[in-house]
């Protein structure tokens, strides 16, 4: 059997016909990832406009006359800073990536017992921890600076760490695909002599692979482009992310700089597209481990 | 290789439900035992109670002489199979049964001739670097088979574990695993709602119902000479036909008489203390389908002509062997397995011969059997 067929077992499948049902949905759905995709094309096309197209109004969708210029001009402001360009992108990549790290462990701890053993109080601590879905970030936004600022952690990455490490949602998503794996499976690695930490790492662990590619695409994101949490939790250059620099190129009523910001937030995009690629192809491909049931 | 002794096992939930009462049972060395019953009847917590998946309410269970009421499942050298065979997904077939050595500590060379051997026995051998997803029901099956054996456990449970394939698959599979347990001389629990299953695979039958134990030997056995109405009409496919009779004495014969018809019991039968203690009482007359033939195909000589019953047909199914002749009286259904070249057609009348030798009789209260059969 070739390698590409190994890869994804098909089963003899009947020929399909294509309904009109079918070429409406399908009508609907290029429809809508035409539009979902409209504001990157348009970000794409700005980061190419020269300074005349970035100032026309109405503005045009698409460039007429593309420059590269803003790149240069990009590449101008980052040296013309005191903290090294680079340092902004590695505190960007820095951050996200612990906290990715970091939300995949803790999420998937914390969510094992919480999907798979009986204790009392279970219910209570899941309830309690999905409540805190509902409160919206900018509530607790206050109350978290005084926590980070009475423990003396204001302006270093504890601060743009550890309090994104403690979302709810990573563990609701991990319990929710945790659940549903059968139980009898955990009962006949028990059997088979395995202690709880090797289920756990060798079971559990490999079977969320799913979930983890949907986390970290989420938590990459989030924390990639979070701009108010190094905003309010650092104060010197030499701790600020992408985003908060990418505001500090782009401040003010500096026209001058307006191509320069337009070429760095399509260049910022691009780790995320990325990151996103990378995983999300790792979602379906994970998906094919069907073979739980008959 | 172990045996296994249950003592006075009660399971009672936390909501009150008694779901294993009192149970003893004694599974010797190298047995193939089938816990047989309905839906709920406990045999599925009594097989999680041994491998220790269930905490026991009361009693002892012991393997090898041992109490293990606490001995927690991994230190109790059991293997379990499941209906729906959960193999791990993201493993190979080689994978699936080496984690099941790697916690015993054994070599890898040893590892690997412990795998290789399991996967002849069950005919998997060009199937090991396979994923579960890319096997058919049947192949899984018998990875969860070979998992649960590669390590030699002392006990091999298994719960159901044919109830997710076809029909074909099972009678398969049914070969593999007699012949796997034959090979590997493991004790063996085995759990089915399916009485066919039961019959055919296990060396002895315990068959339960609310719990409790209603009776247990070979299959033939309970087959045969079923304590009670319960066992009668749960084993036998199609199941036994249960006639509300009244036994009647006319001189030395004793006869079963319903509203339709009177048959004639066997004479030593009839002599027994228990049918004469209850002539003229009511009474469940209990025929098996095969019991009851069509007149034109009886060659026995010993027919008695007071024992033929007149039924018009209902339902006529060829069964290729033979023939189901289906008929009903208000809300009850009877069946007659008769010869495959019977003239019977539905909706007309046939004579049919019930072979006194077949005739089960049991009390109208305690529903226990009142023959003693030879």
């Amino acid at each position: 059997m070739s390698a590409k067929k190994r890869k994804a077992p098909t089963r003899g499948k009947a020929v399909e016909r294509i309904t009109t049902g079918q070429i409406v949905i399908y009508a609907i759905l290029t429809l809508g990832a035409i539009i979902m995709s409209l504001p990157i094309v348009y970000m794409i096309s700005t980061a190419f406009k020269p300074v005349t197209e970035l100032l026309l109004y109405p503005p045009r969708f698409l460039v007429r006359v593309p420059t590269t210029k803003n790149f240069s001009d990009l590449a101008l402001a980052m040296t013309s800073t005191d903290t090294p360009f680079i340092r902004y992108i590695f505190n960007s990549a820095f951050v996200s990536t612990i906290v990715v790290v970091g939300t995949i462990i803790l999420a998937t701890l914390a969510a094992y017992p919480l999907a798979k053993h009986k204790f009392p109080g279970r219910e209570f601590i899941f309830n309690l921890i999905i409540s805190a879905l509902m409160i919206s970030g900018h509530v607790t936004m206050i109350p978290r600076y005084l926590v980070i600022r009475n423990t003396g952690w204001i302006d270093t990455y504890y601060a743009l760490i550890i309090p994104a490490l403690a979302g709810s949602y990573g563990l609701f998503l991990m319990k929710q695909f945790i659940e549903p794996i059968p139980n009898e499976m955990l009962e006949s690695a028990k059997m088979d002599g395995a202690s709880e930490w090797k289920i756990f790492t060798h079971i559990i662990l490999p079977l969320c692979k799913p979930a983890w590619a949907t986390l970290s695409i989420f938590t990459f994101i989030g924390t990639w482009n979070d701009f108010f949490s190094p905003l309010i939790m650092t104060t010197s250059d030499s701790m600020k992310t992408l985003p908060l620099a990418m505001r500090t190129i782009s401040d003010g009523q500096n026209i001058a700089r307006m191509g320069a910001a337009a070429a760095g937030s399509f260049l910022t995009t691009i780790p995320v597209i990325l990151v996103f690629i990378f995983f999300q192809r790792f979602v379906v491909e994970t998906m094919t481990y069907s073979g739980m049931k008959g | 290789m172990a045996d296994v002794n249950l003592q006075n096992v009660v399971k009672q939930y936390p909501n009150g439900v008694v779901a294993v009462d009192n149970l003893n049972l004694h599974i010797k060395n190298e047995e193939f035992l089938v816990l047989v019953g309905p839906s709920g009847c406990g045999k599925t917590t009594t097989l999680r109670m041994i491998a220790g998946l269930e905490e026991i309410t009361k009693g002892d269970i012991l393997i090898d002489g041992k109490v293990v009421n606490n001995v927690p499942p991994d230190a109790r050298d059991i293997a379990i199979v499941f209906q729906d065979y959960v193999l791990y997904p993201h493993k190979t077939v080689y994978e699936n049964m080496q984690f099941a050595l790697e916690n015993t500590g054994m070599r890898e060379v040893e590892a690997k001739r412990a795998i290789e051997e399991a996967a002849s026995i069950l005919g998997l051998s060009g199937y090991l670097d396979r994923f579960p997803s890319e096997l058919s029901g049947g192949q899984k099956q018998r990875v969860a088979l070979g998992r649960a054996i590669v390590r030699q456990p002392k006990v091999l449970l298994m719960d159901e574990p044919l109830s997710n394939l076809d029909p074909m698959l099972r009678s398969e599979m049914r070969a593999h695993i007699k012949r796997m347990q034959r090979k590997k001389k493991v004790t063996t629990v085995y759990v089915t709602h399916d009485q066919q299953e039961a019959m055919t695979m296990g060396d002895r039958i315990v068959l339960m119902n609310n719990g409790v134990i209603q009776q247990q030997g070979p299959a033939k056995e309970l087959y045969l000479r079923p304590k009670n109405k319960f066992v009668a009409t749960f084993l036998g496919n199609p199941s036994m036909n249960i006639f509300k009779a009244k036994l009647e004495k006319n001189g030395d014969n004793v006869y079963a008489k319903t509203d339709k018809f009177r048959i004639k019991l066997l004479a030593e039968e009839a002599k027994q203390p228990n049918v004469q203690a209850h002539v003229d009482k009511e009474v469940y007359l209990g025929l098996r389908p095969e019991a009851l033939q069509d007149v034109e195909f009886v060659t026995d000589i010993n027919v008695d002509p007071e024992n033929i019953i007149t039924i018009k047909v209902d339902i006529y199914e060829p069964m290729g062997a033979s023939a189901y002749l289906t008929w009903f009286d208000g809300d009850s259904k009877y069946i007659a397995e008769v010869d495959a070249h019977t003239s019977a057609r539905v909706e007309q009348e046939i004579k049919l011969y019930a072979d006194p030798r077949g005739i089960q009789l049991f009390d109208r209260d305690t529903e226990e059997t009142m023959l003693v059969k030879a």
